[in-house]
Parts: C-alpha cells; structure tokens; sequence
C-alpha cells in the first residue's frame, strides 16, 4: 500500500468519525467527461496520478485542504475540477489547479510543467514537487498533521 | 569564549564606542572625518553586538537575565555621558553647538536603540507578559518602513514635536505601533520626553535594527536624503540594519514570539484599518463565472500592500499550520458554538472542530494575508465558507496582488467584514449573492 492509500485510509477514518462525506470513486465516464472537458475548456491532459486518486475518491476535503473533483458536488460542496479552474483563472491562466487551501493553491504551471503551491493570493511558488503525486502527498500529510 | 560571552563584550564593544563619542563631543561636533569614523566604529560595533546578542538569546537562557541587566546599566552610563558632552556643547557652543548637540543626540538615539534592541529580545525570549510582538516589526518592514517615512516627515519640523503630548502620537499610526513595538518602542518613547532630538534617532535606529533589507530600504534613504541633515544619518540607520537584528537575530525565535504575541497586538493590525473603512463602505461585488456577485456586510477598504520577503511569509505559514489553525478552530468550537450552529454546523462539524479540524466546506482565510502585513491573529482569520465566498475573494485578490516583488507596496482596495466575524457567513443563506443589477 502506498504512502498515499495510507494517508488516505487514515483520512477516511476521521471523516467516517465526525460523520464528513467520504466521496466515492469517481465512475469511468466520469473520468472520460473530465478528460475531454479539460481538454476543451482548459487546454490541458490530465495527469495519469490525479486520475489515479479520482479512481480512489472523486474529490478531497479534509480539515481545509481540497483536492477537486472529476465532478462538482453540491452538498456538501466540492469543487470540480473544471469548474474550480474556471472559478480562479481559466484557460489563459499560466496554472492548471488542482486543489487547494486556506492559504495556498496547489497547481502545475502550464509552461514548465511543474507541480508547484502558490501563495494565495500573489500565487507565488511557495513549493515545488516532481510530480502530482508527490504534491498530493503533501497535501495528505498536512492535511492530518 | 562562549557564544554569551562574545554577546557581552560586543555590547560593551558598544557601549565602550559611545562613551568614547559623548567623551570626544567638542572633536564630533567640529570633525566631520572624525564624526564618520567614530560612526562607523560604533556601527559596526552595534551590529556585532545586535547579532551575538540575538544568537545568545536562543543558545544560553540562563544568562540571560544578567545581560539585560548589564544592558541597562550600559545604556544608563553612555546616556549619562552623551548627555554631560551635550549640556557643554548647548552651554558654550552656541547656535552650531545645539545644533551639534542635537546632531550627538541623533547619534546617541541610534545607538542607544541598539541596546533596545538587545533588551527586546532579552525580554521576549523570557516570555514577558507586557511584550507583544516586536518580530512584527521585522516580518513587517513595509509597514514599518512607512513608519520610518514618516518620523523622517516629521524630524524637518522638528520644533513641533515638542508640543505633542503624547509622543507616539506623531508617528502614523500611534496606537498600533506603540502595541507592536512592545518594549523596543516604549524604550524609545521614553527618551523622547526629554529629547526630540534624541527620540528621533532612537525610532529610526530601532525600526532599523529590525529592519529586513529590500526595495523599501532604497525608498527610506532616498527619502532621508530628501530630508535635513538628521534624516542623512537616517539613511545610515536603515543601512546598518542590513546584517544587524534582521531575521538571522529574530525570526529565530518565531516560536517563542508566537506565544507571546498576544490578541492586544496582533488586533491592531485589523482594528487600524477597521476604523478608516467606515468611512468607505464601497460594497463588496466581484464577478465569477461571468456573474457579479455581491458579499454582503463586507466592503472595499482601502489598504496599503507591502509585500512581505518570502521567508518571513513562509515562517508565519508554518506558524500557521504547525499550530494556530488548529488552536484558532478549537476556540471556535469551545467558545463560540452558537455562532457555528447558526452557520449552519452540525454537531459533528463542531465535535470535529474541537479536536482541531477544519470543517467540510470551509477554509480559515486571512483578512490581510501573510504575504502583506497579515499576522496570524485571532482578529486576522476568518473561517470560510469556500464557495463561492473564500474563491471569490481569492480571485479578486489574486489580480491585485499578482507580480508583486517583496517590499513593494501598492494602495489596493480590499474585501473587509464591516464587523469581526470568526466565521462566515453567519447563516446558511448570509453569503455571496448574485448582483441584481
């Protein structure tokens, strides 16, 4: 089991505790719908990692930290990919979001193509990470510090 | 020698350099190479000193007590000495004498604000309960450098100072200041009931010894050369404090100072600005997704960015998540559970809360963020809804502050509750609206 599946199953296991949605994974066509909207609306391919964690649960929010779905969730709320992106910068924005916190924006820069949290808000690269799932398990781990 | 024991004798290096200034007044007052010399002497010594000072402060806590008390008594002997060379000066100098001898005052403020400085951090790391936060001075050179400016305004009218009553009241923001100095500033406030002059340098040594270098620095000497023949000394002042207090001296004891900092200071970063939005009141309207949407008793206030260097950010983030996210939650959920419920909580959102969690659907947001002059007080955080409250303010704030470099510092108009909330919004339905226009 990987760093990430424990992170997670300890995660899950408080939200199961204080009664917190738990999304599941997300379907197949959800994941293809989000491919081709990225695509479409936002210029750019998922990463095979971030797939990977929506096949484990569509979406994350936990003690702050958010790592968006493949779909956006009303209630509880949970922001979507897609839709997130929109929200904060949008096909000309030099970063592709992926999720974020009170006080950072977790992203890959379209340019460089490196994983990177920003400030929030002058979005300066506080971090760097060689690959999504090194930044996700970043954010797991502050996530239950 | 000990760490503590290099710490003695550069502030007696100091204290030494300064009696040898008050001993030599009638030399200082007619020798400008000689002044500068013994200027530059006395700086140099005054950093070694600040910096061994701030590094003993963390390496030997058991000596720290008897070298603030020797700091003390050298402060006393060097004043009372520049003091003697100035009363003869003043009383046979004439019209260049007192201008000499204000001039030795300026001199004698700066470097007694030094030993303040050392003092400071004396007394910070013993965890006295009447010091807030003099860090914030470091973690905040923008606003300080504003501050700066402005007793450097002030110090080319120097004859009406003496009227003011109360003396922090003629730098910008009295109140505040006088809380986020802490002792450092009520060291300086002191002399100058007796001597503007002196007073003077005392503020411009003390800011600057806990001033971290950037753009701003430039700002301030450019200013001071503008100004009289004080505010070239000022310059010098800033200069110092290049290598001097500067992070290597204080951010070093960010921990200590966080449990000291309390709410008093920090919330005069907040209630400062609170007071001038009353009187703007523009209404908070940010687009997302195409739509306007309007936050509702939030308004545009008007504030004064200075970016923060990335390292003093980034100490205050890791305050921040290390432990005053999850203790300012915990409050939450401890003290203010009505409020949580009429937001909408469950109980289980609160039960989770008290063990230091932040809620489904909510972020903890800083009013004036880390990378400005926010702090991580209370008065400073908001619990959240994330949308679309937290991504619409977010959104609006990133284009302001985009491409900002550290020091600078720009006028923004910026999304401020009318009143403090420590959660938002207060009922289900109280948040982001679509603007009907």
């Amino acid at each position: 089991m990987s760093d990430i599946d424990d992170l997670l199953a300890d995660i899950n296991a408080e939200k199961r505790e204080f009664a917190q949605t738990i999304w599941p994974p997300a379907s197949a066509d959800a994941i293809a719908r989000l491919r081709q909207l990225a695509r479409d609306t936002l210029r750019t391919d998922l990463p095979e990692d971030y797939v990977t964690f929506l096949g484990r649960n569509d979406g994350l929010d936990f003690n702050g930290y958010v790592i968006y779905g493949a779909t956006e969730h009303a209630e509880p709320f949970l922001s979507g990919f897609v839709e997130a992106n929109e929200r904060l910068g949008g096909p000309q924005d030099r970063y592709v979001y992926y999720g974020d916190t009170g006080d950072q924006l977790y992203a890959q820069d379209r340019a460089s193509r490196s994983w990177v949290a920003l400030d929030r808000p002058s979005l300066d690269v506080v971090a760097t990470f060689p690959s999504f799932d090194a930044m996700l398990a970043k954010v797991l781990r502050k996530a239950v510090e | 020698m000990s760490l503590w024991g290099d710490a003695f004798n550069a502030v007696k290096g100091v204290v030494t350099g300064g009696a040898h200034l008050a001993e030599d007044g009638y030399k200082l007052a007619t020798d400008s190479h000689y002044r500068e010399q013994a200027w530059n002497s006395a700086v140099n010594d005054a950093k070694a000193a600040a910096s061994f000072v701030g590094n003993a402060v963390r390496s030997a806590d058991a000596a720290k007590e008897q070298v603030g008390a020797w700091i003390d008594s050298g402060e006393q002997y060097l004043e009372k000495k520049v003091d003697d060379g100035r009363a003869w000066l003043r009383q046979h100098g004439g019209v260049v004498g007192k201008v000499a001898s204000d001039q030795i005052g300026f001199d004698e403020g700066i470097a007694t604000s030094v030993y303040g400085a050392g003092k400071g951090l004396v007394q910070l790391a013993d965890g006295v309960g009447s010091l807030t936060n003099p860090l914030e001075w470091a973690a905040n050179p923008g606003a300080n450098v504003t501050r700066v400016k402005s007793a450097l305004d002030t110090a080319e009218t120097l004859g009406k100072i003496g009227a003011l009553a109360d003396p922090t009241s003629w730098i910008t923001n009295p109140h505040d200041n006088a809380k986020l100095a802490g002792a450092l500033w009520n060291s300086a406030a002191t002399s100058f009931k007796n001597d503007p002059a002196k007073f003077t340098g005392n503020v411009v040594g003390t800011v600057g010894t806990l001033f971290i270098p950037g753009a701003d620095g430039a700002a301030v000497a450019g200013d001071a050369a503008k100004a009289t023949e004080l505010a070239t000394d000022a310059s010098k002042a800033v200069a110092i404090t290049g290598e001097v207090g500067k992070a290597s001296a204080v951010t070093g004891d960010v921990g200590k100072a966080a449990a000291i900092a309390g709410d008093a200071g920090k919330e005069a970063a907040i209630t400062g600005d609170a007071g001038k939005a009353a009187a703007t009141e523009k209404p908070v309207q940010i687009a997302l997704r195409g739509v306007d949407h309007t936050i509702p008793d939030w308004h545009m206030q008007e504030i004064s960015y200075t970016k923060r260097t990335d390292a003093a950010r980034e100490a205050l983030r890791a305050e921040f998540d290390s432990s005053v996210r999850k203790a300012f939650v915990k409050d939450l959920a401890e003290n203010h559970a009505a409020a949580l419920r009429q937001a909408g909580m469950s109980h289980a959102d609160i039960a989770m809360m008290a063990r230091g969690r932040v809620p489904q659907g909510y972020q903890v947001h800083h009013l004036l963020p880390l990378d400005d002059g926010g702090t991580n007080a209370t008065s400073n955080l908001v619990l959240i809804k994330n949308d679309p409250d937290h991504m619409l303010i977010t959104r609006y704030q990133n284009g302001e502050t985009r491409g900002m470099w550290a020091g600078e510092t720009r006028k923004l108009e910026w999304p401020m509750p009318d009143q403090r909330v420590s959660v938002w919004p207060k009922t289900p339905d109280g948040g982001a609206y679509p603007t009907v226009h």
